[in-house]
């Protein structure tokens, strides 16, 4: 079905962008399109979350919540709770508070979400739901509304398996490629995005939305492998003709996009409001890998599991599904690095009969680790290894707190940490590897929109409720964020002034995740079965 | 067959449960997927594993609670039968809602 109503607001995710990549591609021709466009607007440095990563960085763009609040803190939901800590992966229950997707659709609003993470189970939106990181064996059951997949189908090009994320593969990706393989790696990701294109074109033609949001994934997963390639005060030091190679298939990618950027842009119409951000920035990790855990062995807080190899590749994680018991020793660890993604040290606390240290210890050993990690120091160079420890409270105040990992680690470098085992708590890293850094980008153009505007750095939970401002909604009293009215020309903002939703908030009634949603017949089952097994006296 | 008036009686919830099944591994012959079948049985990596019982608290409005439920069991999700998984649901929806006016049935 084709109609006239054109988009007002397009939100268009660029993960991982940076100005430091960025802004070279559109000076040297690269991305013509986005630098003509983003020179008739504003632009902006946008602020990340205190650990910035994907997920809970772009819930943050998208609910106008601290991670604190709308409780994302990784790719996994950890769970402290019971005999032993476990995690599994992150999903849309995982998100306490409402989305901008839902408070417009609740607005009578029409929205469409392409490939935004933490979006499975698709929420019944007012509109068209593809949620990120789903697998392709679940794509069909992973659209709202359902009988989208069938229309996603008749796509020309279109590939369940080349849309979907393959974790494996990412995972593999992540931990460093083999030269032989990158080239295939970047192609895999500019076809994938021609996917998403193909089908945000789709809909902006066939079911146009009041609110379309896009994200563009592929920046994030070549910056990983190829930082060192794209930011220009580093490329130049690798001129073998296979780097050459590597470096013409990303800036391929990044010409690409900008024609995507180009189309979707016309396709919203100049009446159209248009923002571009990302989750996080880059930048290039050091030389060294940092192995919490083997540092947490050092302090006799950690045990590894009899037959724990040792890690000589530089790798950040397990490949495959293996969880934590393949390499933790529980019955001699009390502090530990369940994933390296979430650069998170954890407590194990010994409540409802299991091991683990008491209340009353907890302060006391959480202080020594941050001590300790604060005086960690490079043997060679003297230099600090980690420069930030943030408490839970610090990291991630509000009412989620209790879910976030009990210590978050920034290093020297922005790099993530191992979770591996190693012969040393440092070791060098085998590849030039990219990892994120808290500056992203913000940039918009459109009606009421300043132009040639350069705005002073913003946080991204200040992107919903402006994009709500832009949508000329209402603005839940809760959210953390506030319009940034800096990137409107003063005579517009002046006649369209924020408004607030009465008494309605942006969290929702319940709190998922919360042990009492058990309900009282359910916490007796399992308190029933936690003590038939041995974890309750 | 009892039928329960929201759609959660055993029947229901394996029809439900087979249904979802069926249609993730529709690609590739896995058999007939009974109540009895072992998740494990179906080939399907552990990601489509999380998300199936993603879908299915979604589905019977569960929050976290079939999570929280199959990690108390101490059982390995790709270890449970269909059936467990069914009795999980079954099992949770009865415990939130202590205060239904319907009289429930056994089958």
């Amino acid at each position: 079905m084709s109609c006239d109503r054109r988009a007002e607001v397009v939100l268009i995710g660029l993960d991982g962008a940076t100005f430091a990549v960025l802004d070279p591609m559109m000076r040297d021709g690269v991305m013509p399109f986005l630098r003509d466009w983003s020179a008739g607007g504003v632009r902006a440095v946008l602020g990340s979350t205190a650990h910035p990563l994907t997920p809970i960085a772009w819930t943050s763009v998208v609910t106008g919540r601290h991670p604190g609040n709308h409780g994302v803190f990784d790719f996994v939901r950890v769970t402290t709770e019971g005999s032993q800590p476990s995690y599994v992966l992150g999903t849309s229950a995982d998100v306490r508070v409402e989305t901008l997707w839902a408070i417009a659709s609740r607005h009578g609003r029409r929205v469409s979400c392409l490939n935004f993470p933490c979006m499975f189970p698709p929420p019944a939106l007012n509109g068209f739901v593809v949620p990120g990181f789903v697998p392709w064996r679940y794509l069909s059951r992973a659209v709202h509304p359902r009988d989208l997949y069938p229309r996603l189908k008749r796509l020309p090009g279109f590939d369940a398996k080349g849309l979907a994320l393959d974790w494996d593969i990412e995972r593999k990706a992540l931990q460093g490629l083999p030269e032989s393989e990158f080239e295939d790696w970047i192609r895999f990701h500019t076809d994938r995005e021609a996917q998403w294109f193909s089908i945000a074109q789709f809909l902006m033609r066939e079911e146009p939305c009041d609110l379309t949001a896009i994200l563009f994934d592929g920046v994030d997963k070549l910056q990983h492998l190829c930082y060192h390639l794209l930011d220009p005060t580093l490329a130049s030091r690798y001129t073998s003709q296979w780097a050459q190679r590597v470096r013409g298939l990303c800036l391929d990618y990044f010409r690409q996009l900008d024609r995507f950027l180009e189309a979707i842009v016309a396709a919203a119409g100049p009446g159209a409001r248009v923002f571009m951000a990302s989750d996080h920035g880059f930048r290039a990790a050091g030389e060294q890998i940092f192995y919490a855990n083997v540092w947490l062995e050092q302090q006799g807080h950690f045990g590894w599991r009899d037959g724990t190899t040792i890690d000589h590749e530089g790798r950040l994680s397990l490949d495959g599904h293996a969880g934590p018991e393949a390499f933790i020793d529980w019955s001699r660890t009390v502090a530990f690095a369940l994933t390296a993604s979430s650069n998170a040290i954890w407590i194990r606390r010994g409540r409802n009969g299991h091991d683990g240290v008491s209340d009353e210890e907890y302060p006391r050993l959480r202080q020594q680790l941050i001590d300790g990690l604060k005086m960690l120091t490079d043997p060679a160079t003297g230099e600090r290894i980690v420069e930030r420890v943030m408490t839970r409270e610090e990291a991630f105040p509000g009412a989620a707190v209790d879910a976030a990992p009990d210590l978050t680690l920034v290093l020297r470098d922005y790099s993530f940490l191992s979770v591996l085992r190693a012969d040393a708590v440092l070791r060098n890293r085998r590849l030039p590897y990219g990892t994120h850094h808290p500056d992203g980008i913000f940039m918009a153009t459109g009606p009421g929109i300043r132009q040639q505007a350069e705005l002073a750095p913003f946080s991204i939970v200040d992107i919903t409720p402006t994009l709500l401002y832009a949508l000329d909604l209402p603005l839940p009293s809760d959210l953390d964020g506030g319009v940034t009215t800096a990137a409107f020309e003063a005579s517009w903002a002046e006649a369209h002034p924020v408004r607030h939703e009465q008494g309605v908030a942006a969290a929702l009634p319940t709190e998922p995740g919360a042990a009492s949603v058990l309900g009282t017949e359910g916490e007796q089952e399992v308190l029933r079965r936690l003590k038939a097994l041995g974890y309750l006296d | 067959m009892m039928v329960h008036a929201n759609g959660d009686s055993h029947g229901e919830v394996l029809a439900h449960v087979i249904g979802i099944l069926q249609e993730i591994t529709a690609d590739w012959d896995v058999g007939e997927i009974s109540a009895d079948s072992r998740l494990a049985a179906l080939n399907l990596e552990s990601i489509n594993l999380v998300y199936f019982i993603a879908e299915l608290q979604q589905k019977y409005a569960l929050e976290q609670q079939l999570f929280n439920r199959i990690r108390a069991a101490d059982t390995p999700l790709a270890d449970l039968r269909v059936v467990d998984v069914v009795d999980f649901v079954r099992e949770m929806r009865g415990a939130r809602q202590p205060e239904r006016e319907e009289p429930r049935h056994e089958l």
